[in-house]
This record gives structure tokens, sequence and C-alpha cells, in this order.
């Protein structure tokens, strides 16, 4: 079975004082993450930790190699959902806000290597703007063996018809759907956009010389731990592609 | 942007807003009931799928009935709502559709999966499910050098508005059709709220330049600090009158004239935000816009 945690930020008074952003605050935030807390824990997978507002810490995600913790918090777990603003670098990077500076005020996915030589597969972030679809590849150095990093190429919504994406996601992952598909069809509820995208990287045998073997990537075959197949981690020395799977309307 | 300037933009966002609208009772679904819409489902559409509707398994949870079909697939029923939710488990990547399509032509490949579905049968008198998006699930991957593949179609999704009386009713999709390669069906969500037939009140509408009004003061209580405002970082998308649904593990007892504001806040983190507010002075159907607090009272030391 797997272990997870999860994060979620709903108010962002503190960012907002200290002039670091303009972000409003969110409403749906704990409903989102208590949802997917709520159906993994139901399939008797562990959680292991739950932190929210402001025991939220940047630090948590950035490698323990660039000064930060990140094999204490989610790359100590297989699975890691937060909740909080987005948006991306100009170079493809990933960006999320925190409302307090712990030990920064926002994280930059060039300081994640996750899946290294401790545990994460799957980051799923319900947060704005995470993924370029221009620059897909700025990701990749994310990917230290993690399979498929969850997210969005444009705005998410905080409404009342997303307020149960988070049990959407952990009821399709405990009922055996793909990684890929359990989240990209768990936001979704196809009137309002949210944008939602899965990164994964690939082998040689995947990329096949840039005539993409699609039955062998993660976004096909990755499931949770114990509701179907998990493939192997692919360290850096073996990656070949990055691969990509959005919904647009 | 201005407090009233963004109220008035909603406001001329607005279509036609009818004098009076009738309040109208919803049927309420035994776990029996929401099977039988389960095994409607199934029996629609068993054929195209390769399922013999009968060769399933039942299993009732607390708040949903689950058929387990072979192969992975599955046919969901929400007790609370009647939604129905068929998947066919076929992994993402199998059956593609291919290289980028016209619209039109991945209308026509959607088409004819969802006549399989009888929209007017799940549907009541003087209410239709229209066509109202066509969505695309799409793949593409890169090489360190740099070079792209071409990307690929996988999925085709036509997604459907219940309407009743000439109102849509607002939410999620009323109904969801996604096909694979050939039309193929990959999944089918139907999230129709029957009406009863009964007429509970007619009220008269909300003018739409008061609803914005209290969309907007019930947007400004997401930054709620003085000296700063929403309004000052959001961009109207819509507003829109209608019939709203609430989420499909939520009873729901009526439908109620609602207003529905779309809007987009800008700056280094953006988002979008729907506030809905009653389309009539009585609230005739709560919701709740405050959100759940954490399911935790974990506090970690300072660092």
């Amino acid at each position: 079975m797997a272990t997870f945690g999860v994060e979620g930020i709903r108010t962002f008074a503190n960012a907002r004082a200290n002039g670091v952003s303009t972000a409003s605050d969110l409403t749906y935030t704990f409903n989102l993450c208590n949802g997917i807390d709520d159906k993994l824990r139901s399939a008797g997978h562990t959680r292991t930790f739950y932190w929210a507002e402001r025991d939220c810490w940047e630090t948590d995600i950035r490698d323990s190699d660039k000064g930060g913790d990140d094999r204490d918090w989610v790359d100590n777990v297989d699975l890691f959902f937060i909740t909080t603003h987005g948006n991306h670098e100009a170079d493809g990077q990933a960006r999320m806000l925190y409302d307090i500076p712990q030990t920064q005020w926002r994280t930059f996915s060039g300081q994640w290597q996750l899946g290294e030589d401790w545990n994460a597969e799957w980051v799923l972030a319900y947060s704005c703007d995470t993924v370029d679809l221009n620059h897909v590849p700025g990701l990749w150095n994310m990917f230290a063996g993690m399979h498929i990093y969850c997210g969005a190429w444009d705005n998410m919504y905080d409404a009342w018809t997303t307020e149960e994406c988070g049990r959407d996601v952990g009821q399709n992952l405990i009922d055996g759907d793909t990684v890929s598909h359990s989240w990209i069809d768990g936001v979704s509820d196809w009137a309002v956009d949210n944008h939602p995208v899965t990164v994964c990287v690939g082998d040689a045998a995947t990329w096949n010389g840039g005539n993409i073997n699609w039955s062998l990537s993660y976004l096909n075959n990755d499931h949770l731990w114990g509701h179907g197949t998990v493939m192997n981690d692919l360290p850096p020395g073996q990656q070949a592609c990055i691969l990509w799977r959005w919904a647009e309307g | 942007m201005e407090q009233q300037q963004l109220v008035n933009e909603l406001a001329g966002m607005v279509g036609p807003v009818p004098e009076t609208v009738e309040v109208l009772g919803l049927q309420q679904h035994t776990p029996d009931a929401v099977e039988q819409r389960m095994q409607r489902l199934l029996d629609l559409v068993g054929d195209r799928i390769g399922v013999r509707p009968e060769r399933r398994d039942r299993v009732r949870e607390d708040d949903r009935s689950v058929f387990r079909l072979p192969l992975g697939g599955r046919v969901t029923g929400y007790h609370a709502s009647g939604a129905v939710h068929l998947s066919t488990g076929l992994p993402p990547m199998e059956r593609l559709i291919g290289p980028e399509r016209a619209r039109d032509e991945l209308l026509a490949m959607v088409q004819p999966a969802a006549e399989l579905l009888d929209m007017p049968g799940w549907t009541g008198r003087d209410e239709e499910l229209v066509f109202e998006r066509l969505w695309q699930i799409k793949a593409c991957a890169a090489d360190p050098g740099g070079t792209r593949a071409a990307p690929v179609v996988c999925r085709a999704v036509g997604a459907y508005r219940h309407v009743v009386r000439g109102l849509p009713v607002l939410g999620s999709a009323s109904a969801a059709v996604q096909v694979a390669a050939d039309s193929q069906i990959d999944t089918v969500r139907v999230f129709v709220r029957s009406t009863t037939g009964n007429v509970l009140d007619t009220p008269r509408s909300l003018e739409p330049q008061e609803a914005a009004l209290r969309a907007v003061r019930q947007l400004n209580g997401l930054i709620p600090e003085a000296g700063r405002s929403f309004s000052d970082i959001a961009t109207p998308v819509s507003f829109r009158f209608g019939y709203l649904s609430l989420s499909k593990r939520a009873p729901q007892s009526l439908l109620a004239p609602m207003y529905v504001a779309e809007v987009r806040t800008d700056g280094e983190e953006s988002m979008s935000y729907l506030a809905a507010v009653p389309g009539t002075e009585t609230e005739y159907l709560p919701l709740s816009r405050v959100g759940s607090g954490p399911a935790t009272s974990q506090r970690r030391p300072p660092h």
C-alpha cells in the first residue's frame, strides 16, 4: 500500500501583507485535501503528514541537496497532494506560493529532485498554471525517479463545481484507474476549464526515435500501489524523453 | 478595476432574465432507484462496449453503488443525486484518435456515442440535453535535444447541458461522452437531476445589477483585509442566469434560479472563481460558501 502526504493553503494574508503576492484566498482548499485524504485512507493507505496553512513549508519539497528537507517529507511518501496558488517561470519551472517564508515564500521546481534514493512517485498539485505547455522540458529535473507530475497548464477553479475534485481523484485511484486518468478525469467537470495536465519521463524505447510508443509510458500504465501496475523507477541516465497529456476545451 | 466597474461589467454579460421563474421540485432517489439508472445506462451502451448488461458484480457503499465490469470497467451511481458514471477501463494511451483533427471531425466522432444515450429519456417534460462544448485530451513528447513529437489526440469529449423550461442547469456538465478512436466509448457521465413536475413557487427574478453586486461582495471576502480589494485584481469572464445543480454527492430537493459569476484574478498568481448568488430575493437553495476546515489538528513545531 502507499504512503501519502497532504498540504493545503487557503489563506494568503501573510503573503499579501508582506507584499509577496496579490493572490486572493481560496474557498475549497480543504474540501479538496480532505477528499483525497479520506479516500486514500479508506482504502488502507497511510497518511504520513497533512499540513495546513502556515504549517506548509517550501522546504518540504525542496531537495535536501539544495537546502531543503524533501527526504523527510515529499520525497518520503509515495504520493504528495498540494493545493495552493501556482504559476511557472519563463524557462518552464513550476512555482508555488506559501503563506510563510519557511524558508522562502515560493518553491521553484528547479530545486526539486524527487524519487532519487527516496520514495516519491507522484506529485499532484491543484494549483494554477504550474506547467507551461510550450516549455514542458523545463520540469525535467524534478524526475529523479519520480513517475508523474499532475498539475495544470492554465488556471484552475475555486468553485462549488470543483470542491469534490480531491475526492474524485482519490476515488479513481483506489478504483484502479491509472494515475494520469485519475487526475484528468477527477479534476474535470467538463464545464469549467481546469486545464489538467500530467507529465512524466520515458526511456528510449518509449521515445522510439520520435515515433512515440505511448503504451510503454507511465501515463498509460502507472497506478497507485495496491490498485494495479506500478512501473519501475526510471533513473535520469535512462530518461530519453518527457511526455505530457492534457485536456483542453 | 473599481468595484462598481466589476459589478457593471458582470451585469452586462448576462443574457435575458425572465421576470419570474418557477422553483421546481426534484426527485429524490433511493439506492435501488439509482441502481436502476445505472442499469439503464449499461443497457444503452452495453452492446457498444462489449459488455453484456447482466454480467456485472454489484457493490453498494455508503454514498454510491458500483457495478464492476470486465477489464477494469465500472458503472458508478451516486445516491445523493442519481448521477451515473460509466468507465470502460480502457488504458488512457491506447485506442488513440491520432493526429490533431478539425473540430467538426471530432464532433462527428462523439455524436454516434451520444446518440446511444437516448438523451431525451433522462429528462422530463419541457426539458432537454443540449450540446455545450467539445473537449479534447491530447498528448505530446520531447527529447532532451528539444525535438518535439507531433501532438496526438487521445480522446474527444462531448459535454451537454440540461435545460429546464428554457433555463440551463448550471454546474458540472449534465452529460459527457468521452470517445477513443472509431467513436469507441471510453467514459460516460449522466448527471441530470430529475424534476418532479411540481412548481413550488414562482418568484420574481432579481435584477442583474443587484445580483452582480451580491456576487462581487461575496468575492470580496477572498481578500478580507482593509485597504485591499478583490476587484483590484479581478477580470470578469461571464455572468449567467439559470438553475443550479450542486455537486454529485450533495442531495438537493429543488431547482431554484441563481446567478453565477465567473471571475479570473490577475497578478503573480492567478486563479479562476465561480460565485453563485440567488436569482431571487428569497434564497431557496443554500450553497456553502465557507468551505471545510482541514481534517487534521496536526501542527508542526517551529523550524
